[in-house]
């Protein structure tokens, strides 16, 4: 879904070739993922990107436009964005799958997820928000000097097809790959560092796993706390003490190596499941009256 | 209680929408289609 996804998403094969962007109205309307705007392919705007943009700008005092879109993403998906409609995280996905030895939770891992929410505190707001030019113009500090999907999706394209763009080349761009190269290389080995550690979006949507459409659900009467769901989560979550944890990506790894079906993903208004049978709907609440 | 944490998805999405509506009506898309419909130098590492 992850491949499929970016592929729509991206579908302007001909800014590859001519080393241009898609300059169509469908650019004013934001994607759910970390998908750079300059990607040649792109067909829509980098949520990040524009809030960057928004903030930046002269004339916009609160970015409604930009908020509007997360909060309606977060409320509808919170982090399955990140594990199925992020091109950034579909990357770091199949650089995992490259064999080799992997790193799990390390000393401190858990502390350094935090990090992602000062990314997105100081580099998406307030830096663009409050350090501006002459002309009353701030710049996306998140884009310039960390964006790895950046750098991979727009930049590296770009400078490829585009002869006059890698005439100015310099040492922003140098940064840049060396911030792409480290992220890439550690993909291998931890899974997806950037998803876990800097992406700001990946902060925004976690706000809203407690809150959203799609959630996974537990069923405490259905666990035998075999520990299959949490051994199988790459994101260190336990699923059965916090099925609607922060770092949750709503890969769905748990819930497949449930032997018990004691979890379940899927969209939810209150406590039904939208697309269930009645049957099911009926043993969810009994099981839940019964618990109250 | 329960209530209220069951209704916030919907609250959420509707603050989304209204966000959106008045983002719009204060022309912030034109903001995010000029910066999104040329090259950003920035993203690129160039600017």
């Amino acid at each position: 879904m992850q491949g499929a996804w970016t592929v729509v998403t991206n579908g302007y094969l001909v800014g590859f070739v001519k080393g241009r962007i898609w300059q169509g109205d469908s650019k004013s309307v934001c994607v759910p993922g970390l998908n750079c705007y300059s990607c040649p392919g792109a067909l829509g705007a980098c949520p990040i990107g524009s809030l960057q943009a928004e903030l930046a700008a002269r004339e916009i005092k609160f970015p409604l436009y930009v908020t509007g879109f997360l909060l309606a993403f977060g409320a509808l998906f919170g982090r399955f964005v990140c594990g199925f409609l992020c091109p950034f995280g579909w990357v770091q996905d199949l650089l995992y799958k490259i064999p080799s030895r992997k790193i799990g939770a390390f000393k401190h891992d858990r502390l350094l997820r935090y990090l992602k929410f000062v990314v997105l505190a100081v580099l998406v707001v307030l830096l663009p928000a409050l350090v501006k030019n002459a002309a009353g113009v701030g710049t996306p500090w998140f884009c310039k000097w960390v964006c790895p999907s950046g750098t991979l999706f727009a930049g590296i394209p770009l400078l490829l097809a585009n002869p006059s763009l890698r005439a100015v080349v310099g040492f922003i761009f140098s940064w840049k790959m060396a911030i792409l190269i480290l992220i890439l290389g550690l993909s291998v080995f931890l899974y997806r560092p950037f998803c876990k550690y800097l992406c700001p979006l990946g902060a925004a949507y976690s706000l809203f796993n407690k809150a959203s459409f799609y959630r996974l659900k537990f069923s405490e009467s259905a666990c035998t706390h075999c520990g299959a769901c949490k051994h199988a989560c790459k994101m260190g979550v336990d699923p059965t003490k916090a099925p609607d944890d922060i770092e949750c990506i709503r890969c769905g790894d748990c819930v497949k190596n449930c032997p018990t079906k004691a979890l379940e993903a899927g969209f939810y208004v209150g406590k039904r499941k939208i697309g269930a049978k009645k049957t099911e709907i009926e043993t969810e609440l009994n099981e839940t009256s019964m618990k109250e | 209680m329960k209530t209220a944490r069951r209704a916030l998805p919907i609250l959420l999405l509707a603050l989304g929408a209204v966000f959106l509506a008045l983002g719009v009506f204060r022309g912030e898309v034109a903001v995010v289609l000029s910066r999104a419909a040329n090259i950003c130098l920035e993203c690129i590492g160039i600017g």
